[in-house]
């Protein structure tokens, strides 16, 4: 994805990460079906999908478009996803449609970790990973394009039946049945780094002074929950040299208080 | 948490359930939706079970290529008109690889890329389809180039001798005769064809390549004049024809001759001219966005030409010992051969019959270069006869080229130099010939013998050709069946020469020069200033010049040799 569809995406997720914080796993599960049938409805409409995505328009026609079309036919929270998702500035509409897939994933990993299941699914979906790669039948198969999707979500299903958590079974599902023509086992590769990368956004990495009080690790964890929308849990490692305050990491992103920085920034600013 | 644990067994069976449980949709056909379309390319998506090089159908029943296969769309190749061709229009797989008819109801006729006619004479009754693409025989397959094609063109079948299941590239600017050559030869078949004798028919395909329609209406007429339409199809893909047509019609003439040539007969297939059908191919693929490489040109382009000439060959007795022979063209800018495409061509073929431009102004037609034209395959697929006279002509052209530059002086040089010199303007005359007819073997090698043994050294270079001409008459009424015995000749025998000499001797006897009634000097003028057009403005000159040489060597005994003019004109020099 080029730069413009990147931030497009990010700016998608982070209005979805206020979205899903809130609602319970049903709905997410049934948000993340309806986006895919969005993106597929995108991906059989070459015309639409074009006009849906063209820059060079207004977002908010684009978006009234959309709801014209779609009112009534999906819920009221995915046709908000799906204004907004429109209304962003993709660099070709094929990003649109790509990224309505990767969100719908997005959806059902939140539902998963909503129910503190996250963990589960992710190892499921690591396992059957494994298995398709030792049995090259049912890889190749399962991503038969000829065959219609449908048929091939019955295999899927006399395979995994009821071993893996109602949510895994969407993600396969999902994947088997992407219009984006990739082997499966890519999707799989994909769906595995972003269950990753949300479950340590979920972990905040803390590095202090001294001990922390019990007190002091539930404040410090609620307050990060508020901050971040959804339930942190905290790990504290304890380091000296920092001198005081806290340096907490969650993900890609470090908030520094610590003395020992403040001291070198003051530094800084007495040498220049 | 429990592990995710699924056997091989349950697969196996949930796989076996799967798949039994499987039933083809016979009515069931896929579509697939126009998204893009410009410059005679479609991206068309939808069609998973799309093949390579598949014909596509659109809407309006034009056909396209689907030559790029991506992950969501394909890139197809219209071939046709393209303005009809719109997004969001429906396109359908027709399940064939590219592919045409082919039969012997083709010949005479003219056909487009497709296999369809566009001469207006109705529908061609095909025998069955052949896809463009199939692979060439292999070596095993192959046998060595051993039977003549006979071109009828003196300079070729004497010194680049071309061979039944050979390539020989036919290379030069524009405007040096090149279609010419190709067309002769073609028209030179058509004793082989009358004589009913499958070993000896050559059935013959001329692929047109972005031609002028009126280039290519022409050389039909010239076909059919001369009686050789009746064992030729001509495939044509005229100048104004998308460039998807363009870039496949070689091929398709290849597969109309293979069908002949596996079923045992000989095939002739010329392709004028391939630079175009390079550039087609780059337009193609530059839409395609393929990378371009050297000049633009995609990166296989090489394997573009390779592929088509590696299909012309001699097959071995096994498969039928069926032959096509390839005449591809190559259009060189400013003489230049070791430019991309003629330097990839070059290496591809068997030789090359290379055509110069000063030659051909200089009235030397065919214009061919004999000193850099070569044919690897050679001696080895000469009737004997014509082997046997011709060895020495190589090498006397040869050294008449070295010595031409002091022709211009005239003067000084010795008798052995002189000598060289009036042989060698005398064979050059004698392998000029005009388009559209071609020599028959048996007259070939007559001639041919005549200049290598020296018998035309005292006609005058002016008179040669009517010499020939009025010579190869006289045997034909005196003597016809030597020419049969020569072109069947297994060698060439003494008592055929002895043959040919009474019949030389005999004719000069009665053979009149044009100048024969002036005075020497004054016919030395005549010649002189025939000679030299450029250079005729008084007799005082064109006399003093050839008094000069008559000075020089007045021992012989037929008069004053005439200053061999130098092709290209004195001034040139």
């Amino acid at each position: 994805m080029h730069a413009a569809s990147r931030q497009a995406l990010r700016a998608l997720r982070q209005r979805l990460d206020t979205v899903t914080g809130k609602a319970g796993s049903d709905a997410l599960v049934e948000l993340a079906g309806e986006l895919t049938a969005v993106a597929e409805l995108l991906t059989g409409q070459p015309r639409l999908r074009r006009v849906v995505a063209d820059p060079s328009t207004e977002p908010e026609r684009r978006a009234d478009l959309v709801a014209r079309l779609l009112d009534g036919k999906i819920g009221a929270n995915s046709l908000q996803v799906a204004r907004e998702a429109v209304a962003l500035r993709w660099s070709t509409p094929w990003d649109l449609v790509d990224a309505l897939e990767l969100t719908s994933a997005d959806v059902l990993l939140a539902a998963a970790e909503n129910d503190g299941v996250l963990d589960r699914v992710e190892d499921e979906l690591f396992r059957f990973e494994r298995i398709l790669d030792s049995q090259s039948d049912l890889s190749a198969l399962l991503d038969e394009a000829a065959v219609p999707a449908s048929r091939r979500i019955e295999l899927l299903d006399a395979v995994v039946a009821s071993k893996v958590h109602p949510i895994t079974r969407e993600l396969l599902e999902h994947a088997v049945a992407s219009r984006r023509r990739r082997a499966l086992s890519f999707a799989l590769g994909d769906l595995l780094d972003a269950a990753a990368n949300r479950r340590e956004r979920s972990i905040a990495k803390v590095v202090s002074a001294v001990e922390l009080s019990a007190d002091q690790q539930n404040r410090l964890a609620e307050t990060l929950s508020e901050l971040y929308h959804r339930s942190i849990s905290v790990r504290i490692a304890v380091e000296p040299a920092v001198r005081g305050g806290l340096i907490v990491r969650i993900g890609d992103e470090v908030i520094d208080g610590s003395v020992a920085a403040r001291l070198s920034q003051v530094r800084r600013a007495l040498a220049s | 948490m429990a592990e995710l644990t699924i056997s091989a067994d349950e697969i196996r069976s949930a796989i076996e359930g799967y798949v039994s449980s499987y039933t083809p949709e016979a009515s069931r056909e896929e579509v697939g939706v126009v998204s893009e379309a410009g410059d005679g390319i479609a991206r068309v998506e939808g069609l998973p079970s799309a093949m390579a090089n598949e014909l596509i159908r659109f809407e309006d029943g034009t056909l396209g290529i689907a030559l790029d296969l991506d992950v969501r769309d394909m890139g197809v190749v219209i071939l046709g008109d393209a303005s009809k061709i719109e997004e969001g229009q429906e396109a359908r797989r027709t399940g064939e690889i590219l592919s045409v008819p082919v039969g012997d109801a083709y010949l005479g006729r003219v056909v487009d890329p497709l296999g369809d006619p566009i001469d207006g004479r109705g529908e061609i009754e095909a025998t069955g389809r052949r896809a463009l693409e199939l692979q060439a025989p292999s070596v095993v397959q192959r046998r060595e180039v051993r039977e003549p094609l006979l071109t009828g063109i003196k300079a070729i079948d004497s010194m680049t001798a071309i061979g039944r299941g050979q390539r020989q590239l036919i290379i030069g600017d524009r405007q040096t005769g090149k279609t010419t050559v190709c067309l002769d030869a073609i028209i030179n078949q058509r004793d082989n064809w009358k004589s009913g004798d499958p070993k000896k028919q050559v059935r013959c395909i001329y692929v047109a390549i972005g031609q002028k329609g009126s280039t290519i209406a022409a050389s039909r007429n010239t076909l059919e004049e001369a009686g050789a339409m009746e064992y030729t199809t001509i495939v044509a893909a005229p100048a104004s024809d998308s460039a998807g047509f363009k870039y496949l019609a070689p091929y398709t003439g290849s597969a109309i001759g293979q069908h002949w040539m596996y079923d045992g007969k000989h095939v002739l297939i010329v392709f004028d001219d391939l630079t175009k059908q390079a550039e087609a191919y780059r337009t193609v693929s530059l839409l395609l966005r393929r990378p371009p490489g050297r000049e633009a040109y995609p990166g296989d382009v090489f394997y573009l030409h390779s592929r088509l000439l590696e299909r012309c060959a001699k097959l071995s007795d096994d498969l039928g010992g069926g032959s096509m022979t390839g005449l591809p063209v190559i259009e060189t800018k400013g003489n230049d051969v070791s430019a991309y495409i003629p330097t990839n061509v070059i290496s591809i073929t068997d030789g090359q019959c290379f055509l110069e431009t000063d030659l051909f102004n200089a009235g030397v037609r065919p214009a061919i270069n004999v000193g850099i034209s070569v044919s690897r395959v050679g001696g080895a697929a000469q009737p004997r006869a014509m082997r046997a006279v011709s060895g020495r002509l190589r090498v006397d052209l040869a050294q008449y080229r070295e010595l031409e530059a002091f022709a211009a002086f005239g003067s000084d040089l010795d008798r052995a130099s002189q000598q060289q010199l009036a042989r060698g303007a005398r064979l050059v005359e004698l392998l000029k010939q005009p388009a559209a007819s071609p020599f028959p073997i048996g007259q070939e090698i007559v001639s041919i013998w005549a200049g290598t043994t020296g018998k035309l050294d005292d006609i005058e270079v002016a008179d040669i050709r009517r010499f020939e001409r009025e010579l190869l008459d006289y045997v034909a009424h005196n003597d016809a069946e030597l020419f049969d015995s020569l072109a069947n000749a297994s060698k060439l025998e003494d008592e055929a020469v002895n043959r040919l000499e009474k019949l030389v001797t005999d004719f000069k006897t009665q053979f009149s020069p044009s100048s024969d009634t002036a005075a020497p000097s004054g016919s030395a003028a005549s010649v002189s200033e025939a000679a030299q057009p450029s250079s005729g403005e008084s007799d005082r000159s064109g006399t003093t010049g050839s008094d000069a040489g008559a000075a020089q060597s007045g021992d012989n005994p037929s008069g004053p040799p005439a200053v061999p003019p130098s092709p290209t004109g004195g001034s040139e020099n």
